[in-house]
């Protein structure tokens, strides 16, 4: 019996009862006539049993948090619906900045279409100075009104611009990058 | 008595989670001693225990959301040795620190403070070499089996515990555990000549 496949993957677990029945009754009728799963046995029981009289080793100090470390832990529970809460609204941010810069291209390449006489490069620098294509672009009125911001600026400017144009009898170029403080020093 | 003890401590988790500081620290001083043990065992040296507890509990205040329920010291067992094994990793990767470096000639690495008092000073010397020469042999193990060797013979772990803190099956724990062992005995069959003459591996051993 003694040249039997050996059993030494098992020890440790035979050691530590962790083994079933027929496994361990497999084991022990084994060990009963192999000397070196025997001494192996033997060495491996030493050998935990010196691991298990290591002596406990106390902390040398104290590892509580001061409230810098627990802060700069963060933990996700207290950080985690701020950052959502953030993070959702930066989306958002970026959603409403792309539908009115989208839709404000959309608006001046319809104008460019409708109204022949005004330069692209012109038009463009009206957009974007706030100014709404309004002013010239009669046929995209209602347009340029869902624009919200743009719209309630061009509320405020649009008149004083109207009223410089037909001060200085100018053509439509001129009217697209007037300078206001120009037109109401002039109206003085 | 246990009831009492896992029905405080489950009142502590509660309010830690609710960003209870003061109830977290309890928590951290019920438990330090038997993470730090831990780190000891699995690193070898003080200073690297030290630092790897403290990151492990603040790792575990950051989580503690996760934990859902069960055995609290198996989840932070788990958190604790992941600290390890992250500290070993690190370590590695600066090879001028490793392992054997660290423990060299150094023959004071054992720390002082576990003097039994019903030992004399002879007695106390011959115990302190011995844990000295298998702090060595546990320092040579492969990581994976020198963290499942502490965790069972050091801490005295289940294997369900160990599996869960490894996050391993029960044949992995099993066969890491026997393999860890067989390579110590061979370590220290080796290094005969440094044990203590009483606990030498005699012909009654093997």
């Amino acid at each position: 019996m003694s040249n039997a496949k050996h059993v030494t993957d098992n020890l440790s677990a035979y050691l530590d009862n962790r083994l079933g029945g027929a496994e361990r009754a497999r084991i022990e009728s084994h060990l009963r006539t192999c000397s070196v799963c025997q001494s192996d046995l033997e060495s491996l029981r030493y050998t935990a049993r010196l691991l298990q009289a290591m002596p406990s080793v106390k902390a040398p100090r104290s590892f509580t948090l001061t409230p810098e470390q627990a802060a700069r832990a963060r933990p996700r529970w207290q950080a985690g619906w701020i950052f959502r809460a953030l993070r959702g609204m930066t989306g958002l941010a970026a959603l409403l900045l792309l539908l009115v810069v989208g839709l404000d291209l959309f608006v001046v390449s319809n104008a460019r279409g409708f109204t022949a006489s005004a330069p692209a490069p012109a038009a463009l620098r009206v957009t974007t100075q706030i100014a709404p294509p309004a002013a010239d672009a009669s046929a995209n009125e209602s347009k340029a009104v869902t624009i919200a911001p743009a719209a309630g600026a061009a509320a405020t400017t649009a008149p004083s611009r109207h009223l410089c144009r037909s001060d200085r009898d100018a053509d439509t170029h001129d009217v697209r990058h007037p300078s206001t403080r120009d037109c109401q020093r002039r109206r003085k | 008595m246990i009831e009492a003890k896992t029905q405080i401590e489950r009142e502590l988790i509660q309010a830690a989670r609710r960003g209870d500081l003061r109830a977290f620290n309890r928590l951290v001083e019920m438990y330090q001693d038997r993470v730090y043990h831990i780190a000891f065992r699995i690193l070898g040296d003080g200073d690297s225990a030290a630092d790897t507890t403290q990151e492990a509990f603040i790792s575990a205040y950051k989580h503690l959301k996760d934990f859902r329920e069960g055995s609290f010291q198996a989840w932070l067992m788990r958190i604790v040795t992941n600290a390890c094994y992250d500290y070993v990793r690190a370590r590695k990767r600066r090879p001028a620190d490793s392992l054997e470096d660290m423990l060299g000639d150094d023959e004071e690495r054992e720390p002082p403070d576990f003097v039994d008092r019903h030992e004399g000073p002879e007695e106390h010397a011959v115990r302190a070499e011995l844990n000295r020469l298998l702090q060595r042999g546990i320092s040579q193990l492969p990581d994976d089996q020198r963290i499942v060797l502490v965790l069972a013979d050091v801490q005295g772990f289940s294997y369900e515990e160990i599996a869960t803190a490894t996050d391993t099956n029960l044949g992995t724990v099993k066969s890491r555990l026997n393999r860890a062992r067989l390579r110590l005995r061979d370590w220290l069959l080796a290094h005969q000549e440094h044990l203590p003459e009483h606990y030498r591996l005699s012909s009654e051993h093997l």
